[in-house]
C-alpha cells in the first residue's frame, strides 16, 4: 500500500497547472492499490451514460470518479433540454422531424466544422439517450421547445427544468445496480501498461479542489480502459485567455470545478486536440444574474414570442434565434457602442402572457434579472432608449409580423404574442458557455492518437471534453444529448475491449 | 519532490496532537448530548479522524430528505434542490469544527441564517 497516513500536501491550484501530468510508462505503475472492471472519470451526463452501458453490457465493479464534492459537474446545473428527433413526445405532438433533419442544423450552425460521423452518431442514437432516461426514471414535461436554429421544436424538458432531475434519477438507479461512485477524487493522470495500452489512473482523494489539498495518492487499475467525461474547462482562466484571448475577460456558465486539468493529461498522454480555441458564447447571458441562471430561460421565451432592441438605436439589430454565435457576435456589436461608464446593453422583452409559459421566469423576476415596465415610455427610460419613436415603430412593426407580416430578420414564429405592455425586459451580455474543442474521438468513442491518428488502445472520452460533434458552434439542446449518446457508446466500447481480461 | 515530501510527512507526524486540539463540538450537539456526544461519537472508525461519512450523521437525524428546512423567499430548499437532491453528503455544507457552508450560496443569491 502506497498509503500515506496523516499527509496532507498540496498541490495548489498553479502548481497544479504547470505539473507535467503525463502518461507514465508501465514501469513506473508497480503496484495497483485497487483493481476495478472500469473506471469513469466524471459524474455529469457522459460518465453516467457509461457506467449505465457497461453495466447492461454484464461488467460489475464499476467506479465513477468525481473530483468535486458535489455530483454532476454543469450537467446538474444546466437547463436539461435535450433535443431528440422522433421521440414518442414528439410523435404525440404530431411534430414532423428526424435525424438528417438535426444533422442538417447541426451542419449549418457548426459551419461544416462538424465532424459528419460525429454529428450523425448522435442524431441517429438520440433515441438511445431518451430510452436510457426513461428506464432510469426521467420524466419530461408535456411540451416541446424549438430552440435556436433547430428547425423543428425538439428540445425535451425534464420536470424539474434542471440537468439535476436527469442526472439525479441517473445516478440513484446506478447506485442501485452496484456502480460506486467516489467523489472528493481527482484524477491527475493517465496511465498506460506494458502492452502500451491505457490501464488505470493516478488519484488524490480526499482533494480540496479550492486548495489543491488532498489527503493520499492512489493508483487505480481499470481492466477494459478507462472513460474520460470530465466536460468543459470553461472555469480555467489560464487556459481560456491562452486559446482564445479575446475571450479572456467574459463570465463563464461553468462550475467551479470546470478546469483544464484533464484535457492536459489527455494531451501529454499523445491525444489528437480538435478546435481547442473554440467556444460558444451564450447569448442570454445578462449582467443581472449569475451566467446561465434562470433568465436565461426565460430569454429563451422572449426571444421567440418578443424582440431584442438595442438602446442606441431603438431598433431590432439580429434575429433573435439566429445561432448562438450569430446572436452573441450581434450584442456584442452593440455593446461596442457603449462605454464602461455608460454601457450599451441590448435587451430582450416580452409581454405578460409569454412570461406564463417561460421556466425561469419567477426567479429571475424574483431576484432582479428580469424588470416589469408599464409602458413603452417606461421601457425606453430603464433602458436608456432616447429614440421612443424607434422603440415605438419596432415594437409596432413586430405586432405586424405576428399578424403575418414579412420579417426582414426571417425568424420562425411557432406562438403569436402581441407585443404589449406590460413589459418584461431583460438585460443581455453574451457569456463563455461551452468548450466546442477536445480531443478527437472515433464514432466508437475511442481517442485519436495525434501521431498515428489511430485509435489509442483503451482510452475513452464523450461529452464535453471531446471536440467535433457540433463543429464550430452548437445547437442549444444537443450537449445533454451528445453525452448521454456518446458516453453510452464509451461505455460499451470499453466492456468489448479486453473482452476478456 | 521525494524530499519535501518525506519533510512536509515528519512535520505533520511532530504536529501530530495539534491535530485534535481546535476540534471543538458545536454548542448544538453539546447541549443536546453532553458528553454522550464525543469525538467517537462521530469519528467511529478506528485509529486517525476522518472526516465522518453521512451515515454517522444520518443514524442519528435521518436522511435529507427527512429533514425539513425553513421555507425562504428565494425559494430555495438545500435539503431538495433538484440539481442534487438527497445525494450530497452532510459535510458538504454542515461542518463540526469550522463555520458551515452552504453549497447554494457558490451560484446562488440566498441566506440561510438557520445554517449550523
Ligand atoms: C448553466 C448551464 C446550462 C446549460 N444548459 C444546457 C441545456 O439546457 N441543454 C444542453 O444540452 N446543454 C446545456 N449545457 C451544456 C451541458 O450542460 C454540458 O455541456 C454537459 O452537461 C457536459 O456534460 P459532461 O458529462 O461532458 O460533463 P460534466 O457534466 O461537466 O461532468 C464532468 C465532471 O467531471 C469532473 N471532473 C473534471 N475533471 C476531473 C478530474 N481531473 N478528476 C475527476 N473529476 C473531474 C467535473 O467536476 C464534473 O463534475 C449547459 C451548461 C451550463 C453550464
Ligand atoms: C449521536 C447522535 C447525533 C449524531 C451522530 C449527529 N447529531 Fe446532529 N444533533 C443531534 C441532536 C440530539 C441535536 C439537537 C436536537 C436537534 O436539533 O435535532 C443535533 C443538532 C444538530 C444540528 C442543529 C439543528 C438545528 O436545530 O438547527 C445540526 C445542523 C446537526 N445536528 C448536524 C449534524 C451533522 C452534519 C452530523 C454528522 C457530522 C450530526 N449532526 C451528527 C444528534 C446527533
Ligand atoms: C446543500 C447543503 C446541505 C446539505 C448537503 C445538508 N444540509 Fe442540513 N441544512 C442546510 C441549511 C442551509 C440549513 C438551514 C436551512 C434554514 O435556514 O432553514 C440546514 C438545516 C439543517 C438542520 C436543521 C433543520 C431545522 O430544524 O431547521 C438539520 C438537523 C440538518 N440540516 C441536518 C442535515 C443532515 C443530517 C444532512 C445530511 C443527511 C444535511 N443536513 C445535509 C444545508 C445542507
Ligand atoms: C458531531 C460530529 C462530530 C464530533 C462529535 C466530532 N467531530 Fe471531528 N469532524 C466532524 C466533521 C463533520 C469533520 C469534517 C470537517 C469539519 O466539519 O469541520 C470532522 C473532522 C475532524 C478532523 C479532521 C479529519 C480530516 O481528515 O480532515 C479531526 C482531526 C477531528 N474531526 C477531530 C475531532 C475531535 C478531536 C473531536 C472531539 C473533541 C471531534 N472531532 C468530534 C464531526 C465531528
Ligand atoms: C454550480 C452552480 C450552482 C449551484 C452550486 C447551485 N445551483 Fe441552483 N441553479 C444553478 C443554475 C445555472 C440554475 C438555472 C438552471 C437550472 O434550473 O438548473 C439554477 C437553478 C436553481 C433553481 C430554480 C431557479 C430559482 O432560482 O428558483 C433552484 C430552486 C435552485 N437552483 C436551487 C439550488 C439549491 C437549493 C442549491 C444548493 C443545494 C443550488 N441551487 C446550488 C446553478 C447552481
Amino acid at each position: 500500500m502506497k498509503r500515506r497516513e496523516f499527509i496532507t500536501r498540496s498541490i495548489g491550484v498553479t502548481a497544479a497547472m504547470t505539473l507535467p501530468f503525463s502518461a507514465k510508462a508501465d514501469t513506473s505503475v508497480k503496484h495497483w492499490d485497487r483493481e476495478y472492471d472500469l473506471v469513469i472519470v466524471g459524474s455529469g451526463f457522459a460518465g453516467l451514460s457509461a457506467a449505465y452501458s457497461a453495466n447492461k453490457a454484464g461488467l460489475k465493479n464499476i467506479l465513477v470518479i468525481e473530483k468535486m464534492m458535489a455530483w454532476g459537474g454543469a450537467s446538474a446545473i444546466c437547463g436539461g433540454i435535450a433535443c431528440m428527433p422522433n421521440t414518442p413526445l414528439q410523435k404525440k405532438h404530431g411534430i414532423e422531424d428526424s435525424p438528417e433533419l438535426l444533422v442538417k442544423d447541426m451542419l449549418k450552425v457548426g459551419h461544416k466544422f462538424n465532424h459528419l460521423a460525429l454529428a450523425e452518431t448522435m442524431a441517429t442514437q438520440a433515441y438511445t439517450a431518451y430510452d436510457m432516461m426513461i428506464e432510469c426514471g426521467v420524466e419530461f414535461k408535456d411540451k416541446l421547445l424549438r430552440l435556436g436554429s433547430h428547425s423543428a421544436p425538439r428540445g425535451h424538458i425534464p420536470v424539474g427544468a434542471s440537468g439535476g432531475a436527469i442526472v439525479v434519477p441517473m445516478h440513484k438507479y446506478l447506485l442501485k445496480k452496484g456502480v460506486q461512485f467516489q467523489n472528493r477524487t481527482n484524477v491527475s493522470s493517465i496511465l498506460r501498461d506494458k502492452d502500451n495500452g491505457i490501464s488505470g489512473v493516478e488519484v488524490q482523494t480526499d482533494f480540496e479542489h479550492t486548495s489543491g489539498e488532498f489527503r493520499n495518492e492512489f493508483s487505480y487499475k481499470s481492466r477494459h480502459g478507462v472513460v474520460i467525461a470530465t466536460g468543459g474547462w470553461g472555469s480555467d482562466k489560464q487556459f481560456i485567455k491562452t486559446t482564445m484571448p479575446s475571450y479572456a475577460d467574459l463570465r463563464s456558465t461553468a462550475q467551479s470545478g470546470a478546469t483544464a486539468g484533464m484535457i492536459k493529461s489527455l494531451l501529454s498522454i499523445g491525444s489528437l486536440p480538435v478546435m481547442l480555441d473554440m467556444y460558444q458564447l451564450g447569448p442570454w447571458g445578462s449582467p443581472d444574474e449569475r451566467p446561465a441562471g434562470p433568465g436565461a430561460f426565460f430569454a429563451d421565451y422572449a426571444f421567440a414570442e418578443g424582440i431584442a432592441v438595442d438602446p442606441m438605436t431603438g431598433k431590432r439589430f439580429s434575429n433573435e434565434l439566429a445561432s448562438r454565435r450569430d446572436r452573441s457576435e450581434a450584442q456584442m456589436v452593440v455593446m461596442e457602442q457603449g462605454t464602461k461608464d455608460k454601457p450599451n446593453y441590448p435587451f430582450t422583452f416580452c409581454s405578460e402572457e409569454t412570461t406564463t409559459r417561460a421556466e425561469g421566469f419567477h426567479a429571475a423576476y424574483r431576484d432582479g434579472a428580469v424588470f416589469k415596465t408599464n409602458s413603452i415610455a417606461e421601457l425606453a427610460e430603464f433602458h436608456g432608449v432616447k429614440n421612443v419613436t424607434a422603440l415605438t415603430q419596432s415594437i409596432a412593426d413586430w405586432n405586424k409580423i405576428v399578424k403575418g407580416a414579412v420579417d426582414p430578420y426571417n425568424k420562425p414564429l411557432d406562438v403569436r404574442t402581441e407585443l404589449k405592455a406590460p413589459f418584461y425586459s431583460f438585460r443581455l451580455s453574451p457569456v463563455l458557455h461551452y468548450c466546442m474543442g477536445g480531443v478527437a474521438i472515433t464514432p466508437n468513442a475511442e481517442v485519436i492518437d495525434a501521431t498515428t491518428c489511430e485509435p489509442i488502445k483503451g482510452l475513452f472520452a464523450a461529452g464535453e471534453i471531446s471536440g467535433g460533434v457540433h463543429g464550430m458552434d452548437r445547437l442549444g439542446g444537443c450537449s445533454s444529448v451528445d453525452g448521454l449518446v456518446f458516453g453510452q457508446i464509451a461505455g460499451r466500447t470499453a466492456a468489448n475491449y479486453k473482452a476478456n481480461a | 519532490m521525494k524530499t519535501s515530501f518525506a519533510i512536509a510527512a515528519i512535520a505533520v507526524l511532530l504536529s501530530c496532537s495539534v491535530w485534535a486540539a481546535p476540534n471543538v463540538i458545536k454548542p448544538h450537539h453539546v447541549e443536546a448530548l453532553g458528553s454522550d456526544m464525543n469525538c467517537r461519537t462521530c469519528h467511529t472508525t478506528k485509529g486517525k479522524f476522518q472526516r465522518p461519512d453521512a451515515q454517522t450523521c444520518i443514524d442519528c437525524h435521518g436522511g435529507m430528505a427527512d429533514i425539513p428546512t425553513q421555507p425562504n423567499r428565494w425559494d430555495k430548499n438545500p435539503h431538495n434542490s433538484h440539481h442534487y437532491e438527497d445525494l450530497l453528503e452532510c459535510t458538504v455544507c454542515h461542518s463540526e469544527h469550522k463555520a458551515s457552508k452552504p453549497l447554494c450560496v457558490d451560484c446562488h443569491v440566498v441566506e440561510f441564517p438557520n445554517l449550523k
